[in-house]
């Protein structure tokens, strides 16, 4: 038993909570506001006996939850936040692998002797999660990183679960099939329509038409369900990429109004590049018509960048050679591939004096939050949502 | 139009002039070669992508009728470059819209463009600005075009400087921000203005292919933003890039710890055998680790795929520090030193501990210098 799955209640909707005391025991939910098209990000446990979850569109929370506080998420903060969890996190073993801004997966073999058992690991951090960031945590611990997950989500929240043998034998069966890692909610609705709702269900269904559905990753998925993960929890998990994208209240065709969102993304994006300590080689846009229709446009580039200008140049440059540029986009994204540690990178003669003043902004907003300093091409916005 | 011409003098300037030539085809015109015959100014090629522009032109031909032609550039160039040595008879025949090439007892012909408007190159307010060898041209753009970026995001890093001074010092230099290329000739022009101007690589590498060791000049003019470079029978016309280069001789470093002097031949070959490692998954850049020690130097090249090289190179002569471990990537030391190879039998390589950048130069020549930012491999 020595994987922890660590995993923060409710996210952003709890470090709201935490930063505007007025809010606790209301539902809070953060993401795209009411009016817009945005979606949901996290909403509070308040807001989730609304029937509230993540992901939905914020027109249909609204619908379900009035009275909820709609907040616009501030992402630099929540980064902040994240990376002081999982400072703690270290505290109790150097393998830890991020599976998300609130989520990790931490193997505590051979730490025992300096810590006590895993259980024992587990309430630490609890309580040091709490003390420290006033935020819950919820830990489940299990032999393997699916078990650990699925004791984390068993025990939510505030949750923390160990679950041993027994009860693997007495709990897995009976659980449905969207409970299995990486099966989402269209592959449990066709594992339904062949009549499969549990665990139980799938590992009596013949492999072959089995197979059908699941396809190659079959085998994985049976493993799984018989309670059996031989995925090492790995410490530096390569971050493939990073990006951000905004679905727009109305469709926007303005080019000045497009090229400033475009100038946000750079920065969000440029900042938790250089906030990973990273360097990217591709940056990809993207852009979504009002028919639905999504066009990407990248550029890899021999020398690694990331500066909020830099970014931003190359990201403009697509848009306007793109075709779509002055047509009606529904959604914008930009994104950071290529990611390359950045201290590996062969070093340059000339400082870009883009990196210097990043520096001075990312200082300043570590220091001060993220709303302490801003481009001011970026004031004066229309309303929107992220 | 109607002319006699000797297939290798034809061949000699339309395998010139059709790299100008668009290789798009959105505006048609731009992808042809304008051929133009005079008796005042002989035969006359010009080809543009609006980019860069190239007219070559011969008196050595013998004309029957004046006139002029548009043809694809590419069809003609590569054409007339498969002909067989001898006389060429080149025919408009503007009824049928074709210009025939005719050779010997065989014969082709290729589809003219029809009532083109072919633009003009802007040469008419041509400026001169400054006068050099076409020798000492082609030497500075050897020794230092290699180091500009393929692309950057940074324009101006993906082009050659020129950058004269006061004092009448010409500097070329080139740089992708990891290594830097620089080469200073004095000019004997009288009463220069200072002037800087950054042209694009492709630029670099049509006026190499015409430069050459006789001891004509090239001339450099700006007309409209254009650079031209020009000399008998032959003008180069080309859009700068745009943007102000950095200051470069800033980054040129002024002091060093050690100064080490060692057979340019030895390195040569010891990094080309460096070379054959491939790149390891971590640090994705091919290099090369040196460690100096009191006269002689061990030159490690490591591969987890493929293995392991070291090579020791004695007679170093190393004065100041003498203990130093420093990597560079291996290709950009191995531009370097093939040129040093092929003008001194030693280097010099002036070192600023592991993470200082280095000067690499001919001991015997101060016109001409590299600098190299070592690699932080973490070891």
């Amino acid at each position: 038993m020595n994987i922890l799955h660590c995993d923060l209640d409710a996210f952003y909707a709890s470090v709201e909570q935490r930063d505007h005391p007025e809010l606790v025991g209301k539902p809070v939910i953060v993401g795209g506001l009411p009016g817009s098209r945005g979606v949901v990000s996290t909403c509070s446990y308040e807001a989730r006996e609304y029937g509230v979850c993540s992901a939905m569109p914020a027109k249909q929370a609204y619908r379900l939850c009035p009275q909820a506080v709609f907040l616009p998420p501030d992402i630099p903060k929540y980064i902040r936040v994240s990376q002081d969890v999982f400072a703690i996190l270290h505290r109790y073993s150097p393998v830890l692998e991020a599976l998300s801004i609130d989520e990790a997966f931490l193997d505590v073999s051979g730490c025992h002797r300096l810590f006590g058992s895993s259980a024992q690991i587990a309430k630490m951090i609890k309580n040091d999660v709490l003390q420290e960031t006033g935020l819950l945590i919820s830990v489940g611990i299990a032999a393997n990183k699916f078990l650990a997950k699925l004791a984390t989500n068993l025990s939510k929240p505030n949750g923390l679960m160990e679950l041993g043998n027994d009860e693997i034998a007495e709990i897995l069966p009976s659980l449905p099939v969207s409970e299995i890692w990486g099966i989402g909610s269209k592959t449990a609705h066709r594992l339904n329509k062949a009549g499969i709702y549990t665990i139980a269900d799938l590992l009596e269904f013949p492999r072959s038409k089995l197979e059908t559905i699941l396809g190659s990753n079959t085998d994985f998925y049976i493993q799984l369900c018989s309670g059996k993960d031989s995925r090492p929890v790995l410490s530096r998990s390569d971050r493939k990429s990073i990006g951000n994208e905004i679905t727009f209240p109305v469709d926007l065709a303005d080019q000045k109004e497009i090229e400033q969102l475009l100038l946000e993304l750079s920065c969000q994006v440029a900042y938790r590049v250089r906030h990973a300590s990273l360097i990217a080689h591709t940056v990809t846009i993207k852009m979504r018509t009002p028919d639905f229709q999504t066009f990407t446009r990248s550029q890899t580039l021999q020398q690694g960048v990331d500066a909020d200008l830099t970014i931003y140049d190359i990201a403009l440059n697509m848009y306007h050679q793109s075709g779509l540029a002055g047509k009606h986009l529904r959604l914008l994204g930009l994104s950071c591939s290529k990611l390359l540690e950045r201290n590996l990178e062969q070093p340059a003669l000339f400082a870009d004096e883009n990196d210097i003043l990043d520096k001075i902004i990312d200082d300043m907003k570590d220091k001060f939050g993220s709303a302490a300093i801003k481009r001011g091409s970026l004031l004066n916005k229309k309303g929107r949502n992220m | 139009m109607k002319f006699v011409i000797e297939k290798k003098e034809l061949s000699a300037i339309s395998s010139l002039v059709y790299r100008a030539a668009s290789n798009k085809n959105t505006i048609p015109i731009l992808s042809g070669i304008l051929i133009q015959v005079s008796k005042e100014k002989g035969l006359t090629m010009t080809a543009t992508d609006m980019d860069i522009g190239i007219i070559a032109s011969t008196q050595n031909i013998e004309i029957l009728d004046e006139g002029k032609a548009l043809v694809n550039a590419h069809y003609f160039a590569d054409f007339i470059k498969l002909l067989p040595d001898g006389t060429v008879i080149i025919e408009l025949n503007m009824e049928a819209s074709k210009l025939n090439i005719n050779y010997g007892r065989s014969s082709g012909f290729i589809n003219i463009y029809r009532d083109f408007e072919y633009p003009n190159l802007p040469l008419e307010k041509m400026e001169k600005k400054m006068v050099l060898p076409q020798a000492v041209l082609r030497e500075a753009l050897r020794k230092t075009s290699f180091a500009a970026a393929a692309n950057h995001f940074r324009q101006v890093f993906t082009g050659v400087l020129f950058d004269l001074a006061e004092d009448n010092q010409l500097k070329i230099v080139a740089s992708d921000t990891h290594r830097l290329a620089y080469f200073n000739y004095q000019l004997d022009n009288d009463n220069l203005n200072p002037l800087s101007f950054i042209i694009p690589i492709r630029t670099v590498n049509e006026l190499l292919r015409v430069l050459n060791e006789e001891e004509e000049v090239i001339n450099i003019s700006f007309s409209e933003n254009n650079v031209i470079f020009h000399k008998d029978n032959f003008i180069l016309l080309s859009r700068l890039i745009e943007g102000n280069y950095p200051n470069y001789k800033q980054v040129i470093p002024s002091t060093s710890t050690s100064r080490v002097l060692i057979k340019s031949n030895s390195i040569l070959n010891a990094l080309e055998r460096a070379k054959t490692m491939p790149t390891d998954d971590k640090l994705k850049i091919q290099h090369v680790q040196f460690k100096f020690n009191e006269n002689e130097v061990v030159i490690n090249a490591y591969s987890e795929i493929m293995g392991e090289l070291e090579e020791v190179i004695e007679d170093v002569q190393i004065e100041g520090e003498k203990e130093v471990k420093i990597a560079f990537n291996t290709n950009y030391f191995l531009d370097i030193a093939k040129i040093m190879q092929s003008e001194c039998n030693d280097m010099e390589i002036s070192l600023s501990g592991a993470i200082g950048p280095a000067i690499i130069k001919n001991p015997d020549n101060n016109n001409y210098l590299y600098v190299l930012v070592p690699l932080r491999t973490g070891n």
